[in-house]
C-alpha cells in the first residue's frame, strides 16, 4: 500500500499540476490512475518511482529504484530483433531473480511462445506491447508503474494486457495510468480519478459507476470531470 | 559488468541496424585527408613515422570527438528527452551505466575506425610501420575517456533538442578549428588542454618529443577530464530537464 498525503508539485514553468493530492493504493488488486490528458499522471510516477520530489507531501513508503519497475509508452527496440531475442535482453539486462509465477508460464505458453522466432518489426503494436510487459513482468519487484500500457490498442489485447497485469497485481503492488473507463470494466481495480490537481474520486470500478449515476463509464468520465469543476 | 555488457551489446545491434552510422565519424574526415593530400599521394611521396602521426592528428582526434558527441553524449541524450533513461534505469539499477556503456562500446568502435584510417594512410604514405599502429592504440586510448569525460557535461544541461544540437556543433567546430593552438602561458596552456583536440595535439608532441614534464601535463588533465565525466555519470538527469521544467 502506497499513501500519498497533501502532495502538491508546480513546475519551474509555474504550471501547478498538483496542490494537496491525497490517496491510498490497494494491495492485490491493480491500480488505475485515471485522468484526462496534461492532468500530471506521468508526473506522479516520477514522484513513485523518486525521479521528482514534490514541494510538499508525503509519499510512503518510497521504494528504492531496485525495487521498482518503470514501463514507458514506447519501448525503443531493436526492430530486427526476435521474440527471443527481446526476452534475453531483458534477462541479460538485469540478471538477478526472475518471476516464476503460474500465471506468468500460462502468457508466456498463450501469447508469447508464437512470438519468439517473429521479428519485432513484423510484430502488431498489441504484440509489441504484449511482449515487451511480459518481459518486464518477469524481473521480480516491488512495485510495477505502467503508463497507459493499452494506450492505442485494440480491445483484446489491451485486456490481455490488463489481465496480465491484474495477475501480477496478486503478488506485487501494480500502478498503472489511463484515460480509457470503459477499459476497467469486470476488472478488480481500484480507481484513482484525478482532477483539476487533486483526487476526486477512489474506489471500484462500480463505485464510481454508481456516484455518477451512469451506465456509460465515457459518459461517467465525462460527468466527473464536469461536477469537480462545477464544485471547484 | 554483466549489465554493462548487456547494454553495450544492445546498442551495438542498434548501431549494426543501421550500419551507415558506423562510417559517418569516419567517412569525412577520410575525404577531406584524401582531398588535402592528393597531390602528395600522386606523387608517390613517402611520409616517416612521425610526419605520418603529426598529420593524422587532427583526424584522430576529430574521430574520437566526432563518435563521443553524437553516439555518446548526442544519444543519452536523446534517450533521456524521449523517456526511455528512466525505463532503463529501472530495469539496470545504476544510472552510470546508461552513460558508461555506449562509451566504452565507442572506445573500441573509435579504435578500429582510427586504426583503419590509419592504416589506409599508411598505404597512401609507403610506410606500413607497425609502431605507427601501436601509436594510435596508446593515444586512443589515453585521450579516448577523457574526451568522453569533458563532453559529459553537456548531458547535463536541461536545454531543448534543437539548442543541444546546435550546441554539439559548436563545440565539435571550435574544438578541430583550435586543434593547433598554443600558448606559452601556463595557466593559460593547461585551461586549453580541456579541449580534446588540443589534449591530443599535447600528448602527440609529448610523445615525439619524449617530454616527462608534457606526459605529466596531459596524464593530469586526463584524470581530471574523467573525474569530471565519472561526476557526470553517477548525476546523469534520467529525466528530461528541457520539458516542462
Amino acid at each position: 500500500m502506497i499513501k500519498v498525503e497533501h502532495l502538491s508539485f508546480t513546475y519551474a514553468s509555474k504550471k501547478a499540476i498538483y496542490s494537496d493530492l491525497n490517496f491510498t493504493t490497494v494491495d492485490g488488486r491493480l491500480n488505475c490512475i485515471i485522468g484526462k490528458n496534461g492532468v500530471g499522471k506521468s508526473t506522479i510516477f516520477d514522484m513513485l518511482a523518486g525521479l521528482v520530489k514534490p514541494q510538499s507531501g508525503t509519499i510512503s513508503p518510497l521504494l528504492a529504484s531496485s525495487e521498482i519497475i518503470y514501463q514507458m509508452q514506447g519501448v525503443p527496440m531493436l526492430m530486427t530483433a526476435t521474440g527471443q531475442n527481446v526476452l534475453d535482453i531483458f534477462r541479460d539486462l538485469n540478471p538477478g531473480a526472475q518471476r516464476t509465477d503460474d500465471f506468468l508460464t500460462t502468457i508466456y505458453q498463450e501469447n508469447v511462445v508464437n512470438l519468439l522466432d517473429e521479428k519485432f518489426r513484423d510484430m502488431s503494436g498489441g504484440e509489441r506491447r504484449l511482449l515487451i510487459i511480459y518481459a518486464m513482468c518477469t524481473l521480480k519487484r516491488s512495485l510495477y508503474l505502467f503508463d497507459e500500457p493499452t494506450s492505442g490498442l485494440d480491445p483484446v489485447s489491451a485486456r490481455k494486457i490488463l489481465n496480465l497485469l491484474s495477475d501480477l497485481a496478486t503478488c506485487s503492488q501494480v500502478i498503472f495510468t489511463s484515460h480509457n473507463l470503459f477499459e476497467l470494466k469486470n476488472m478488480p481495480c481500484h480507481v484513482i480519478f484525478i482532477a483539476n490537481r487533486r483526487c476526486i474520486f477512489q474506489g471500484n470500478y462500480e463505485d464510481l459507476m454508481q456516484r455518477y449515476a451512469e451506465d456509460d463509464p465515457v459518459q461517467a468520465f465525462v460527468d466527473a470531470l464536469k461536477q469537480d469543476q462545477s464544485v471547484s | 559488468m554483466k549489465k554493462i555488457r548487456a547494454l553495450m551489446k544492445f546498442d551495438l545491434e542498434m548501431l549494426l541496424d543501421n550500419r551507415l552510422a558506423f562510417v559517418y565519424a569516419v567517412i569525412f574526415p577520410l575525404l577531406f585527408f584524401a582531398m588535402s593530400n592528393w597531390k602528395n599521394v600522386m606523387a608517390q611521396q613517402t611520409y616517416d613515422t612521425e610526419k605520418l602521426i603529426i598529420l593524422l592528428t587532427p583526424y584522430l582526434s576529430y574521430v574520437v570527438m566526432s563518435n563521443t558527441l553524437n553516439n555518446v553524449v548526442l544519444m543519452v541524450y536523446g534517450r533521456r528527452e524521449d523517456g526511455f533513461l528512466k525505463m532503463y534505469y529501472f530495469i539496470v539499477e545504476r544510472r552510470s551505466y546508461l552513460l558508461l556503456a555506449p562509451e566504452i562500446l565507442y572506445y573500441f568502435i573509435s579504435l578500429i575506425e582510427c586504426l583503419g584510417f590509419t592504416l589506409l594512410a599508411m598505404i597512401a604514405f609507403h610506410n606500413l610501420s607497425p609502431i605507427l599502429l601501436l601509436q594510435v592504440l596508446l593515444i586512443i586510448t589515453v585521450i579516448y575517456f577523457p574526451t568522453c569525460g569533458i563532453l559529459s557535461l553537456l548531458v547535463l544541461l536541461p536545454i531543448k533538442p534543437p539548442s543541444m544540437t546546435a550546441l554539439s556543433g559548436g563545440v565539435l567546430l571550435l574544438a578541430v578549428l583550435t586543434y593547433s593552438y598554443t600558448t606559452s602561458f601556463l595557466p593559460l596552456r593547461v585551461l586549453t588542454m580541456f579541449n580534446p583536440t588540443i589534449l591530443t595535439s599535447d600528448l602527440i608532441s609529448s610523445m615525439l618529443t619524449q617530454s616527462v614534464a608534457g606526459w605529466g601535463w596531459v596524464l593530469g588533465v586526463g584524470l581530471v577530464d574523467c573525474a569530471i565525466g565519472y561526476l557526470c555519470m553517477t548525476h546523469l538527469p534520467i529525466i528530461s530537464k528541457s520539458q516542462r521544467v
